[in-house]
């Protein structure tokens, strides 16, 4: 006998009830664990003197890769807000990306430019880069230019090929570097040799005031878009990515960021550049392979090292940055399901794989049909109020608590905002973005899995290619 | 308690708690949040601190005056400040203005936390009195120092590297294991903090290590960056006949120390199996010029790995007209398409040397 209409009402309901209950949970466990995470790195923070340590000529040697693509506008005040920050021993590598408005033009006129014979140290394949440029008047700038387009992780790997120091630091013209980020984020490779990547704090840049690298003035968006985003940024990048990155499962990096080993990029392959989302699936190989070797933290949080980047004020913009983001995560817990499926790997990292495959890639699946179905069974008479009443309650409670958390945990763990009037206001939003602005971003989610699901297929040849094809190690031993 | 093996249990049991319990309330401050009036409190505090210690200096205040101006404060600001001071003072100031804080009653707290329970508490103690560079707190620390483990280890042996503290520096040496698992970075910059008068330590625990403990590496790497002359021939025969990771070093060390004494050491070593070793021995060559090295080097120029081609090239642009006349012989040959490629980098660097801020050096 099937059961009626009204029972299969109460059954959705409870089920996602029960999903809006674990969901929550979930979260507030992160938001906890970050809170210990945080309390852990002031711990160190007051055993360290880093600045004392950085003046000694122990740094290890940092190359910043910057691929730009059609940045005329911000490539010259990004490059030299980059060779203004405060570390003893880097490079910048400036990778342009077959551009078409003059972002080559720019660098060379800005910073005198000619042509330079500097040598690659991995191989490059032939006809892929048209010209390498150096300056005598700026000996840590090298610019190479791309004969043609291929993407940003393919220009980070060629630019790898002639970048130097053993840390590299993938970022972008967009965002700025605050000065002491670069020392922040080496640290811990100063004191661990097993960190092969350590990612800092991303926070928008919009309604604040940064100067020559330094953030001026820090306030809330004036746009009502990038206030929502502000709490998402708080809450995935300080309260979600210290959680992981205390649980030793950190696999969400930020694209524009993230230091990493030059040893650890070569062990598991570099930048492919044969999907989306390159950077998750790099820190994700990254994780696999510490599991394979039995070493523990080796991609790490650092709350107080910060990058600021403009974020989008258009719904247009927003939904595409969304629909890829998406894109990526499907894209790289797909390549690395064996982070889920093979035994021989770390419990905490299946746990986390399975987090970000039920809340983050499945959860707008089941927000956006679940509430469209309890919404139309409520209007069928076909369900409680009460139940519907009970859903709803868990989910904003549940969607507004963790960010609430976040909010909190900002004033600890990289207090920016100077008045505490912002962080009310964004305390506001967290409640608000429970009442369309999540079910906005679920759809566009639900966009990108959907480019991914066709993006699998269709492209599925060209990564597999790409994965057959020879390892930049095994190239340059042919080459040698 | 009469079973030994009990109370070292018991012992470990009460660390472990306070451990936790130290953790659980860094966590609970982190959720309780710092707010921003008592953030700006704090600040404050440890502004009026830092603004006794410069009346003090400058002989507005007396000694009792300080203590009593700088025992109100709360301890976390008295530690902010001292901190923050220790590291603009000159050392004479910092001398006089660190003999009456011992009578801080924060800083005899502190000192007795050298023996808490809790290994956090215990590293965060050693490295708060050690600021104080008082020699009357050598004894404790050199008791922390050796009851460890490697995080309180490290802090304690910090702070007796203020000191010049010799003694702490032996026993470093001679219990590698109690710095095992520190990076190489961390013990050179430890090392290095023992000034020069410790290079004789150094050199005869280098002389008489047999493994490549990182605490003995890391002193090959200190002798090169005090420039010991007197340690070349000790370092001549680590490169000659010690593990991989001391004759890279070594070579390193080598090329620091810059005497010409050490060429055929260096020659000899541009032969290495390994290819760290090769690179690091051209590059020390660059520094130990002699016309004797331009033939092996330029020899290396072709070598199968790119940082050995790289540092002899660069090495030869360091030897003057002779190596450069050899690097546009190699550039011109263009029989090594390679060793062409890296000849003619290095040869347009020269070109630009004139315009360089820093010169050749800055990219050699």
């Amino acid at each position: 006998m099937w059961p009626d209409a009204i029972e299969w009402g109460t059954w959705i309901a409870t089920a996602l009830l029960v999903y809006s209950a674990f969901g929550f949970a979930a979260h507030l466990a992160l938001g906890l664990l970050a809170s210990d995470e945080v309390g852990g790195q002031r711990r160190r923070q007051l055993l360290t003197d880093p600045l004392h340590l950085f003046e000694s000529d122990q740094a290890p040697a940092i190359s910043i890769l910057l691929p730009a693509r059609n940045d005329a506008r911000t490539i010259v005040d990004a490059v030299r807000s980059l060779l203004q920050l405060d570390y003893p021993a880097f490079e910048v590598v400036v990778v342009n990306d077959d551009s078409s408005d003059g972002t080559l033009d720019q660098l060379i006129t800005e910073f005198e430019l000619r042509g330079s014979k500097r040598t690659p140290i991995g191989s490059v394949p032939r006809g892929s880069v048209r010209g390498v440029y150096g300056s005598p008047l700026s000996p840590g700038l090298t610019v190479i230019d791309l004969a043609r387009p291929g993407g940003r992780a393919r220009a980070a790997g060629l630019a790898l090929a002639y970048a130097r120091h053993p840390l590299v630091l993938v970022s972008d013209a967009g965002t700025v570097l605050e000065r002491e980020t670069l020392v922040r984020l080496a640290l811990p490779f100063y004191e661990d040799d097993s960190v092969a990547s350590v990612i800092g704090v991303v926070r928008p840049s919009n309604g604040s005031v940064i100067e020559h690298g330094n953030v001026t003035f820090c306030g809330r968006p004036a746009s009502r878009l990038a206030r929502f985003q502000s709490v998402e940024y708080l809450r995935g990048m300080i309260s979600q990515r210290l959680a992981w990155g205390n649980q030793d499962s950190l696999f969400i990096v930020p694209g524009t960021l993230g230091l990493f080993s030059r040893e650890a990029l070569r062990a598991v392959d570099g930048f492919r550049g044969g999907n989306v989302g390159d950077d998750v699936d790099l820190c994700m190989r990254l994780q696999r392979r510490a599991a394979k070797d039995g070493r523990r933290s080796v991609v790490r949080c650092v709350s107080g090292a910060v990058a600021w980047t403009r974020v989008p004020e258009s719904l247009r913009v927003l939904a595409r940055q969304r629909a890829r983001g998406y894109q990526a995560l499907a894209e790289a817990l797909w390549f690395n399901r064996e982070l889920l499926l093979n035994g021989r790997l770390a419990i905490r990292q299946g746990i986390a794989y399975l987090f970000h495959l039920i809340l983050d890639l499945f959860g707008p699946v089941f927000e956006v049909a679940g509430q469209v179905a309890l919404v139309v069974l409520m209007f069928r008479g076909d369900l409680d109020l009460p139940l519907f009443i009970i859903y709803f309650s868990v989910f904003i409670v549940g969607g507004t608590i963790p960010s609430l958390m976040a909010i909190a945990l900002e004033r600890s763990a990289c207090p920016r905002f100077q008045r505490g009037s912002d962080l009310e206001g964004l305390a506001l939003y967290a409640l608000l973005e429970n009442l369309g602005y999540r079910q906005m971003t679920a759809l566009w989610r639900l966009a990108g899995l959907w480019r991914a699901l066709w993006g699998m297929r269709g492209v599925g040849g060209k990564v597999r290619s790409e994965r057959a094809a020879p390892s930049a190690k095994a190239e340059a031993k042919a080459a040698a | 308690m009469a079973n030994p093996a009990a109370e070292k249990w018991l012992g470990q049991l009460q660390g472990a708690l306070a451990e936790r319990m130290d953790r659980w309330a860094a966590a609970i401050n982190v959720i309780a949040g710092p707010g921003l009036e008592r953030g700006s409190v704090a600040r404050t505090e440890a502004e009026q601190v830092s603004a006794a210690f410069e009346r003090f200096l400058a002989g507005g205040i007396q000694s009792d005056e300080l203590i009593e101006i700088v025992a109100g404060a709360r301890p976390d600001a008295f530690w902010a400040a001292v901190e923050a001071f220790s590291a603009g003072a000159s050392a004479e100031e910092w001398r006089r203005l660190a003999s009456p804080l011992l009578a801080v009653p924060a800083v005899v707290r502190e000192s007795r936390r050298l023996r808490h329970l809790s290994r956090w508490r215990r590293a965060l103690a050693a490295r708060r009195v050690g600021l104080l560079e008082s020699p009357e707190l050598r004894e404790p620390l050199r008791k922390a120092l050796a009851r460890g483990p490697e995080l309180v280890t490290l802090q304690a042996a910090l702070a007796l590297s203020r000191l010049g503290d010799l003694p702490g520096l032996a026993w470093l040496l001679q219990h590698p294991e109690a710095t095992a698992r520190r990076t190489r970075r961390q013990l050179v910059t430890l090392l290095e903090r023992f000034g020069p008068g410790a290079a004789g330590e150094l050199r005869t625990a280098v002389a008489g290590g047999k493994a490549p403990a990182p605490v003995l590496v890391a002193a090959i790497e200190v002798l090169g960056l005090h420039r010991d002359a007197a340690s070349a021939g000790v370092l001549e025969n680590v490169l000659r006949q010690g593990p991989l990771e001391a004759r890279i070093v070594a070579a390193r060390a080598l090329g620091r120390i810059g005497a010409a004494e050490s060429g055929p050491a260096l020659i000899a070593a541009l032969d290495d199996e390994a290819w760290q070793v090769r690179a690091q021995a051209a590059r020390a060559l660059g520094t130990v010029r002699a016309p004797a090295n331009v033939g092996p080097l330029a020899g290396r120029v072709g070598d199968v790995a790119w940082w050995v081609r790289r540092h002899a090239a660069y090495a030869l642009g360091r030897h003057g007209p002779a190596g450069r006349r050899a690097l546009a012989e190699i550039a011109e040959a263009g029989q090594d398409l390679f060793a062409a490629a890296i000849a003619r980098e290095v040869l347009q660097q020269i070109e630009w040397e004139a315009e360089i801020q820093g010169g050749f050096a800055s990219v050699a």
